[in-house]
């Protein structure tokens, strides 16, 4: 069995180099390919902010079933169509100064955010938002992970799901988040190795 | 002059929010499910719109058809990242560093120059609507028209009309998808500005 299942989205996906550099096995197929027998094949379903949600939307009832019979999946980018049933769409900051793109850690154990400073994950050359403007709205018995404007907008949370997990990123893909291609490795083999461990929570 | 406009939509969450703005969400007749493109027969349209990253393998699969149109006179406008040297004739990019930070400099200069300061098309826009980063600029074939130059030699935004019996428009600016990301107010003003010109006042369809 495939430790993690990418939806590739755009001609530069299909060979990335977070995939090829990830401390777990990647296995990259097209979003287009997505369908029950390719889930059958995988506990980890990662997508990226450039998905197709129309198509993820006409496939909503798999991917509902893949997380409750106990995957994982990630979710990165803005909601527009709700293709789980407890999605609600993205609300940007309206009016952001910036100190509201400071992301606060709520929980700095948490294994994705080890070792990442929270003072540089939105900010490069002082310019801020390269990893999350706004938040896509968690359900109340979601974990919140990171936040924007001192705890309002939540970036990053975590939801149990029958036998399985969300995680929401509301912002950029992940390995986009630094200019230094270390961190983003780092950052996304956090990512990757609490994916691939369902020990770990919620 | 009033031109039926049809734009792709990849179902991306920038697509979804920028071709379904308010603001002129009536100018664009029809949105074509990019996975579906390739069944499409695009006659019945003035214009097609590559927003902004829409997949270039999808894309080229439609060649035919966008030949066919080019053909018979429509104007194909290609948004950044999607590869028109793909599926479009005649187009050279050239990559540029992206720099986010020009404007942080005390005497900022973002390299952009207006190419064609006659040209309809600044009757409706100023540089500074076109103006924020981009990733790609372009060597235009001889006699296409520059609209906006970069000072490197390079245009950041094209007309031909000489490579094929239609129009294309060719740029390294990608609206669509800052816009639709709810990120950066010139792209918001690119498109509001932009969109009434295309339908309304771009040149009349070049037939022979």
């Amino acid at each position: 069995m495939n430790a993690v299942t990418f939806l590739a989205a755009l001609p530069g996906q299909r060979s990335a180099r977070w995939a090829a550099e990830a401390p777990v096995p990647v296995r990259t197929i097209h979003q287009y390919e997505l369908d029950d027998a390719e889930l059958a094949k995988t506990r980890v379903l990662l997508t990226t902010m450039h998905q197709d949600q129309r198509w993820l939307h006409a496939r909503r009832g798999l991917l509902q079933e893949f997380i409750s019979s106990g995957g994982t999946m990630v979710f990165q980018g803005q909601v527009v169509l709700s293709f789980l049933e407890l999605l609600e769409p993205f609300q940007p900051m309206s009016k952001p100064t910036l100190n509201d793109y400071q992301i606060e850690v709520l929980v700095p154990t948490h294994p994705i955010f080890s070792g990442v400073d929270p003072d540089t994950l939105n900010r490069r050359r002082g310019v801020a938002g390269f990893y999350a403007r706004g938040s896509n709205p968690p359900p109340t018995e979601a974990t919140v992970l990171t936040t924007l404007r001192q705890g309002e907008f939540p970036v990053d949370w975590l939801l149990g799901l029958g036998k399985g997990r969300l995680f929401v990123h509301s912002g950029n893909d992940l390995w986009t988040t630094f200019h230094e291609p270390a961190e983003n490795a780092r950052l996304t083999g956090n990512l990757l190795r609490w994916a691939t461990n369902e020990e770990n929570d919620p | 002059m009033n031109r039926r406009i049809a734009a792709l939509d990849g179902g991306t969450y920038y697509h979804l929010n920028a071709l379904n703005d308010s603001a002129w969400a009536h100018l664009i007749d029809e949105r074509i499910y990019l996975p579906e493109l390739a069944e499409r027969e695009l006659d019945s349209f003035d214009v097609l719109i590559a927003t902004c990253r829409s997949n270039s393998d999808l894309i080229a699969l439609a060649r035919k058809q966008i030949d066919s149109f080019l053909e018979k006179g429509g104007t194909v406008v290609a948004f950044a990242g999607t590869g028109p040297e793909r599926w479009l004739p005649e187009v050279t990019p050239i990559s540029v560093p992206t720099n986010y930070w020009w404007w942080l400099d005390r005497d900022a200069d973002s390299g952009l120059r207006i190419a064609a300061p006659d040209h309809s098309f600044f009757q409706a826009m100023t540089l500074s609507d076109c103006t924020w980063h981009h990733h790609c600029r372009f060597r235009p074939p001889p006699g296409a028209v520059s609209l906006i130059d970069h000072t490197d030699g390079n245009s950041l935004f094209y007309e031909d009309r000489v490579s094929s019996r239609g129009t294309l428009l060719i740029t390294g600016l990608d609206p669509f998808f800052h816009h639709g990301s709810h990120f950066m107010p010139a792209t918001t003003r690119f498109l509001a500005s932009f969109l009434p010109w295309l339908r309304y006042d771009a040149p009349p369809k070049r037939r022979s």
